[in-house]
């Protein structure tokens, strides 16, 4: 009990210092890709490896690759989470998930989204945003996998 | 996947349900609140627009547009469309936009939303584009009047928050619980609110607004007016946006909501339509619900004019009239002054939806672009 509490206390001061940088960050906008908020429709709440969802998880990348690349970008640093929704019988909802980022990028980090796209192929949605330094991030969500769930994906871009 | 059939359009209770509507990777809020409102208020409308073709496999549903009528044309009146949803269509649907009730696109649940979705989809197609672009051009937020228009063919009367503040909150409570009992859909669209809100409704999506659907309007003991509101997402769990709840109902206090200025405006849609005996009974009377008045005997000294007049009982007399009137020589310069006055004004209103559309992310005007 003592550690949780002790965990819970941690994770409040991470969360709380979090804040504050990204507050700073306002200013000097360049930011990574692990500022970037971890949603509570996430399981789990860290980033998978190559080997969770191998196969669907290299189209999903090379899908965005691909869709970066036609917009002339690189992609240069990439995050993966399995999306299991917010809420689990209803199941990933990219409406949901982009409202819950762009609020964070716009408002925290007064970046503008550039570019979103739907497909019936790889990824079924992304967005881009260019933050106030240029720097170009994109968001993705992959097609369903077999259980139901899907991937999102958080990717740096760079010219 | 397997082909989807007119057995499996509805859920159990073999209509639509709006609790069927699972808004999901589509910014098309302003579609599916109205749709799910309708499929509360007036199911029979959704199921009278959808037919299917066992032969072809495929989905006809019948929406509506902007169109030529009345006297010489020169009126705007809706015109139906049939849209036809072929399997591919519907799947690509399924697919983008993933509008199923139970599960994601390989399970089976109701798929009325789909196929109505991919019917507005294609009505929003430009020459060449096929469904994906079609979804794509939904899915980047809109205006629930579009919507409702295409749904039933008639403009909702609109209420803006200026105009609701500007009434006693119960005459608003008079007006929303009225059209609720009359069976009319009613949606409340809301604007962004830079900071977090706490008044039951989510704080919308960069610069964006959302459409809840009104279920229903009540009025306690000390006037306070509390509108049932349902998020075509499904639910409220909406992390850092206001509310956090796995209901799909949340409750508003109208006054708050208002003064906040969280609302951007109600729609109030068209009543449930009438049916062939009612229509047949209006017919027969007057607006007023009294009996109709004998034809007018005045004489106006155009003889064209009074043969209109004088046939004002007799359809088939009426219909050469309005002939005789449209061949004259002052009926055809009518007729084309104004159809150079429609055509100017199309373009103008295609010009300003075009620049619209282009500006609508930055700096969207009149009512607010809700996703």
């Amino acid at each position: 009990m003592k550690t949780l509490a002790r965990s819970i206390a941690l994770a409040t001061i991470t969360l709380t210092f979090g804040g504050v940088a990204c507050s700073s960050l306002a200013k000097d906008t360049h930011m990574s890709l692990d500022q970037l908020p971890v949603s509570i429709a996430y399981s789990p709440k860290t980033p998978i490896g190559a080997d969770t969802y191998p196969q669907e998880q290299t189209a999903f990348v090379q899908g965005v690759t691909a869709q970066a690349k036609a917009k002339g970008y690189q992609v240069t640093g990439q995050r993966v989470f399995v999306f299991v929704g917010y809420v689990p019988e209803i199941g990933p909802q990219w409406v949901v998930l982009h409202a819950e980022l762009n609020n964070q990028l716009t408002d925290t980090y007064r970046a503008e989204e550039i570019a979103k796209e739907v497909s019936a192929e790889e990824p079924v949605a992304s967005s881009f945003w260019r933050l106030s330094d240029g720097q170009v991030l994109a968001v993705a969500q992959s097609q369903p996998l077999p259980d139901g769930k899907a991937l999102v994906g958080y990717f740096s871009l760079k010219k | 996947m397997s082909d989807r059939t007119d057995q499996d359009l509805y859920g159990p209770t073999g209509k639509p349900d709006a609790a069927d509507i699972h808004q999901r990777n589509l910014g098309d809020c302003y579609f599916v609140a109205p749709l799910g409102a309708l499929a509360t208020q007036q199911p029979e409308r959704i199921q009278d627009a959808i037919a299917y073709n066992a032969e072809t496999k495929s989905f006809t549903v019948t929406l509506y547009q902007h169109g030529h009528g009345g006297f010489l044309g020169l009126s705007d009146e809706a015109k139906p469309v049939k849209i036809e949803i072929s399997q591919a269509e519907l799947q690509t649907d399924m697919k983008v936009s993933d509008n199923l009730t139970h599960g994601p696109a390989n399970a089976r649940g109701p798929i009325w939303p789909a196929v109505m979705e991919a019917a507005y989809a294609e009505q929003q197609e430009r020459q060449g584009e096929g469904m994906v672009q079609g979804l794509s051009r939904i899915g980047g937020g809109g205006y629930p009047k579009n919507a409702i228009y295409a749904l039933t063919g008639e403009q909702p009367n609109r209420v803006s928050a200026h105009d609701a503040k500007s009434v006693p909150v119960d005459q608003m409570y008079d007006r929303l619980n009225g059209a609720l009992q009359e069976g009319r859909p009613v949606l409340l669209s809301t604007n962004y609110m830079k900071d977090v809100p706490n008044d039951g409704l989510i704080k919308g999506d960069g610069n964006s607004g959302h459409v809840y659907m009104v279920e229903g309007a009540t009025k306690d003991a000390a006037g306070n007016v509390e509108l049932t509101l349902r998020n075509p997402w499904g639910h409220n769990i909406a992390p850092g946006m206001g509310i956090n709840s796995p209901n799909p109902i949340t409750k508003v206090d109208l006054k708050t909501v208002l003064e906040s200025g969280h609302v951007d405006e109600l729609a109030i849609g068209p009543k449930p339509p009438h049916r062939t005996q009612d229509k047949d009974q209006t017919q027969q009377q007057g607006h007023d619900g009294s009996p109709k008045q004998a034809p007018s005997q005045v004489q106006t000294g155009d003889p064209a004019m009074d043969h209109l007049l004088a046939s004002l009982n007799d359809p088939k007399a009426m219909d050469q009239a309005l002939s005789s009137l449209a061949q004259s020589p002052e009926g055809q310069a009518f007729h084309a002054q104004g159809q150079a006055q429609y055509q100017a004004m199309e373009a103008q209103q295609a010009q300003q939806a075009q620049v619209q559309q282009q500006q609508a992310p930055e700096a969207p005007t009149g009512p607010v672009m809700v996703r």
